[in-house]
């Protein structure tokens, strides 16, 4: 009873935000604001976190409302924008798209760009939506579910990410998947490592403390090779003859209902975990839909399912990262950690009594959300048709263009000059790796996964003084222990005999 | 058994890297030992939280992998024997080679020459003109399209790029 | 060979131009350009916030655009040595905090007698346990490490950092071996207390407030020499009331926020920069501020910042020597142990 009352009350609560919000200013400025996240987006090297970081301080003397309009807008649109970079020149405009390349380009270059952007717009608005949801309605299971997550059940669910690094096999040899995946781990070991704070493979340079960073290598990976490639020979020409929505969305949508929504869980719960965030979302969202789909050999190829699946979850993991921010103050995912330092500028400090002594900001924040991903739609309808159009352009002069955006780019994420240097060594080995067909995927998410799987490992046996089964002696750490073991066997001829003897029965 | 030569440069050129990797490999398994060593003594902690245990893992793992895709290659024909003068020979007069180079020479000087404080030049070069300069370049060698549009181009593509970084965006570009 | 000319000409026009675009920087009292200012740290941290929060205050006052970028990494040494290789005139400033005290020992940047410190305010330590811990008081848990030496784990934001080095402090003045766990950052050291991974955390009282106030934590004893009072909760104890010999490492070591310069910058740069500090400070907004963020003031600049800077300094690089993080000793870099 009291149930149904509380939700009548949110429901309520939240129509009422929603609609108060509709006044001519609040929405030119989030139409702005997500135009504005969507260009820093696309840019590559600009993510949703610099965004953030930049309205920040802009937005210093407006009131937390208006505020907190635009840094919203800001935030979904960046996360919404990296696709569309991803689609059309195979760079990922944020690092949360780069799961998007792998199935995104290929379609542009079969000459459904318009396919794919559309169905990245629709995703990403479906997405933010139902993280929206979850948001509104969850918070309180989800922030419990959040705190069970200790250093176990990261290290599981890390190394079920390194597992993924091995699925998304090489086009060549299945091996040089693995070793890809390996190459990005061990670039991910690279610095300062949380437990002991040792230096490890710094060899003196300072600047390598901190650890490669993860932003500028996508650029390396993506970015170079890619320059380098299309203004060697030619060949980077995107199909302009289709240039119109050829599939019908809709009945995709109903074929992939269930799996739209747990696409949407995935990004919704990986988001909510705390110091994972949206680009891991994408990865296993975009693995859960290669493993269910009945053509798994043509991923990468251009399906369009795997542009849907990693759109879908980066942007639910918005809705997910800010429930244990406005719950528990503690941000899930690093731009949501700017969030955070943003409400505190403005006099509100986010934690456990937040909702209950202001219990309209729960319904505020879905109601802005809401608007937020209507105006993706719209801003994203926009600017995509001029963003084919710009690709139509010679792309001798497009390619030199779009390096010195990535150089820029590869700047502005830290304004560190020694990045340049690293992402140009990176990108020469980028392009040879490229030539051999190992692919920048696996490689981009053991960069990621490297140090989150080998700190939280280290911890969890630290606490327990060495004792192995305490990594699988909790519910949810054995659940993630033996979702690995299945996927480990699922790849190997030991699953197929069991499969085998059931059928038989 | 007929093989075509792509994939017999692809598995040749695999005999090479796997052979590479094994040498990384066991220099990354030497090196773990060592500053696992090293923190065990410094810090008095147990080998599991030594800063050199996922290095080591990695390394085993790397090592592995490359003997696979050692063997793997080998039974597919792959060998080393096109490490020879004369077929880098060849290589090195094909135009896709040197406008690799040149690619990556461009990127190499607007990246890491123009930028900053020049170490090689010795003087302060401001991010629009390097900018200008690389596009200038890049077009001109591939022969974008007119001289006069060239400049034109580059000209509004630096002072937007500058515009919108420095000014709205407010990154301090040098 | 037509072409060749031409983009001579184009390029010796364009050098022209930046040459008289040179001359025309006027000569105006500070401030007459806009302030860079680099935190060295990632954006949303605690040295963000208030560095933002006091730049944006100091804007007003000083006329021009204070434009905030972070440049983390390198304990913080990215960021010094942006600062220390631009030029020495007050238009770019360090956004640091008291991890700035490790330059040395970490070598990667100048120690603290080159530097000039704007010290703005910060969050006092404190030791909290879960709400549904046994440890009633500091006494009990380390009764309970003394019963069970290394098994009591206490997280913090990581090896060497301040926080650690308040529990070690405790630690080794009373005695006992607690299990110090670290995080990459407080955050994390706080969720570990959450979800009862770990028996107590040490962090900032700033960082713990929210959680006191909800009855989700329960704050031990403050790591410092003064107390505090806790909304909800009430006034909590500092650590030196109950073991003395705390006094002086707790005095000398404390979180703090500000801005950092170059010590050679022109003096009276240095004060025009310190009046705006100070009006910024005295800004109600900077009380409110102040209160949510549970800190309190210290506003300290010039020659009074500089000595509580080298005697921090001391503190911080002689126990991060003993816990055999420290690349430089402090006696190579002629820092003398305090006492």
């Amino acid at each position: 009873m009291s149930l149904l009352q509380s939700f009548l009350q949110i429901s309520s609560d939240f129509l009422a935000s929603s609609v108060s919000f509709f006044t001519l200013g609040n929405l030119v400025m989030m139409f702005a604001a997500v135009m504005v996240g969507i260009t820093f987006g696309v840019l590559p090297g600009l993510s949703a976190t610099i965004g953030i970081a930049l309205f920040t301080g802009l937005t210093y003397g407006y009131s937390f409302e208006k505020a907190l309009i635009i840094l919203l807008g800001v935030y979904v649109g960046a996360i919404y924008g990296g696709s569309i970079t991803a689609i059309l020149i195979n760079i990922p405009g944020t690092g949360s798209a780069a799961a998007t390349c792998l199935d995104g380009y290929p379609l542009a270059m079969k000459g459904e760009s318009s396919n794919a952007n559309i169905l990245a717009r629709i995703s990403s608005f479906i997405g933010t939506i139902f993280g929206m949801l979850i948001f509104l309605f969850l918070t309180p299971l989800m922030t419990k579910l959040a705190l069970e997550f200790t250093s176990p059940e990261i290290f599981w669910l890390a190394i079920f990410g390194i597992l993924i690094c091995g699925s998304i096999s090489a086009p060549d040899l299945p091996i040089k998947g693995w070793i890809a995946g390996l190459i990005g781990l061990l670039m991910g070991m690279v610095g300062q490592e949380d437990i002991q704070g040792w230096e490890r493979l710094t060899f003196g340079v300072s600047n390598l403390i901190t650890g490669i960073p993860f932003v500028p290598m996508t650029i390396a990976f993506f970015g170079i090779p890619q320059i380098v490639k299309s203004m060697r020979s030619a060949q980077f020409k995107i199909e302009a003859k289709k240039d119109r929505v050829t599939i019908n969305i809709w009945s995709l949508i109903k074929k992939n209902f269930f799996n739209i929504l747990r696409w949407g869980t995935i990004g919704i719960g990986i988001g909510a975990v705390p110091g994972v965030g949206e680009n891991i979302a994408a990865w296993v969202a975009y693995d859960d839909a290669k493993r269910r789909h009945k053509r798994k050999q043509e991923f990468g190829t251009g399906v369009y399912e795997g542009v849907m699946a990693p759109e879908t979850a980066n942007n639910a993991a918005i809705g997910g990262a800010i429930i244990p921010l406005v719950s528990l103050g503690i941000p899930g995912s690093p731009p949501a950690a700017m969030l955070l330092g943003a409400l505190m500028l403005h006099g509100i400090r986010p934690g456990p009594l937040l909702s209950i002594e202001h219990p309209q900001i729960i319904p505020q924040f879905a109601a802005l959300l809401l608007w937020a991903s209507v105006f993706l739609f719209i801003c994203g309808l926009i600017i995509t048709k001029p963003m084919v159009s710009i690709l139509k352009v010679s792309q001798k002069i497009l390619i030199p263009i779009i390096a010195v955006l990535c150089v820029v780019g590869v700047y502005a994420y830290n304004n560190n000059p020694f990045h340049l240097l690293l992402v140009f060594v990176f990108g020469v080995l980028g392009y040879f790796l490229n030539k051999m067909e190992y692919s920048s995927a696996p490689l981009i998410l053991g960069l990621i996964l490297g140090n989150l799987a080998d700190s939280s490992f280290r911890r969890a046996l630290f606490l327990h003084h060495g004792n192995l089964w305490y990594l699988i002696n909790r519910p949810l750490s054995f659940i993630f222990f033996a979702a690995c073991v299945l996927t480990i066997l699922s790849q190997t001829k030991v699953m197929h005999h069991v499969k085998k003897m059931f059928v038989k029965k | 058994m007929i093989i075509d030569q792509d994939k017999k440069n692809m598995r040749d050129t695999d005999v090479l890297f796997a052979l590479i990797l094994m040498v990384a490999s066991i220099a990354l398994i030497i090196y773990s030992l060592v500053i696992s060593f090293e923190a065990m003594r410094v810090t008095d902690c147990a080998f599991y939280i030594a800063p050199g245990l996922p290095t080591l893992l990695i390394g085993f793992f790397l090592l592995v992998s490359a003997m696979i895709l050692l063997v793997t290659a080998r039974r597919q024909g792959g060998d080393l024997r096109w490490l020879s003068p004369k077929k880098f020979l060849v290589k090195f007069k094909s135009k896709e080679f040197w406008n690799t180079v040149i690619v990556f020479g461009y990127l190499f000087l607007y990246m890491i020459v123009l930028w900053e404080r020049t170490p090689l030049l010795g003087i302060h070069i401001p991010f629009w003109l390097a900018t200008f300069i690389f596009l200038n370049l890049m077009m001109l060698t591939f022969k974008a399209t007119k001289f006069l549009n060239i400049i034109i181009i580059s000209g509004i593509t630096t002072f937007l790029v500058d515009f919108f970084f420095r000014t709205l965006a407010r990154i301090p570009l040098p | 060979m037509k072409l060749r000319k031409k983009t001579l000409m184009t390029f010796l026009t364009v050098i022209l131009l930046i040459c008289v675009m040179g001359m025309a920087v006027a000569a105006k009292p500070y401030p007459n350009k806009n302030i860079f200012v680099y935190i060295f740290s990632s954006q949303g941290g605690g040295t963000d916030t208030w560095v933002r929060h006091l730049s944006a205050l100091m804007e007003r006052d000083l006329g021009v655009n204070i434009v905030c970028n972070n440049l983390p990494g390198a304990n913080g040494g990215n960021g010094g040595m942006k600062v220390w290789n631009a030029p020495h005139d007050g238009y770019t400033v360090l956004g640091a905090s008291e991890t700035s005290m490790f330059f040395g020992v970490n070598d990667v940047a100048p120690t603290a007698d080159q530097w000039n410190f704007f010290i703005a305010g910060g969050s006092p330590g404190v030791i909290a346990v879960h709400a549904k811990s046994p440890y009633q008081t500091i006494e009990d848990l380390v009764e309970a490490a003394r019963k069970h030496p290394n098994q009591i784990k206490i997280s913090d934001s990581g090896r060497g950092k301040l926080w650690n080095i308040k529990a070690i402090q405790l630690g080794s003045a009373v005695g006992v071996k607690f299990q110090h766990i670290p995080y990459n950052g407080s955050g994390p050291a706080i969720t570990a207390l959450l979800s009862r991974e770990v028996d107590a955390v040490s962090c900032s009282a700033g960082e713990v407030i929210e959680y006191v106030r909800s009855g989700m934590l329960r704050p031990l004893v403050m790591t410092e020499v003064n107390g505090l009072d806790f909304e909800n909760f009430g006034y909590v104890k500092p650590a030196t009331d109950y073991y003395p010999s705390l006094k002086n490492g707790y005095s000398n070591l404390f979180q703090w926020l500000g801005f950092m310069m170059p010590a050679d910058v022109p003096e009276e740069v240095v004060a025009a920069f310190g009046r705006a500090f100070e009006k910024a400070l005295q800004d109600p907004k900077t009380d409110q501020f102040v209160k949510t963020q549970s800190s309190k003031k210290i506003g300290l600049w010039g020659a009074e910042a500089k000595k509580l800077a080298s005697k921090m300094e001391s503190v911080a690089s002689w126990m991060s020597y003993e816990l055999g993080l420290a690349k430089k000793t402090p006696t190579e870099l002629g820092i003398a142990p305090l006492e």
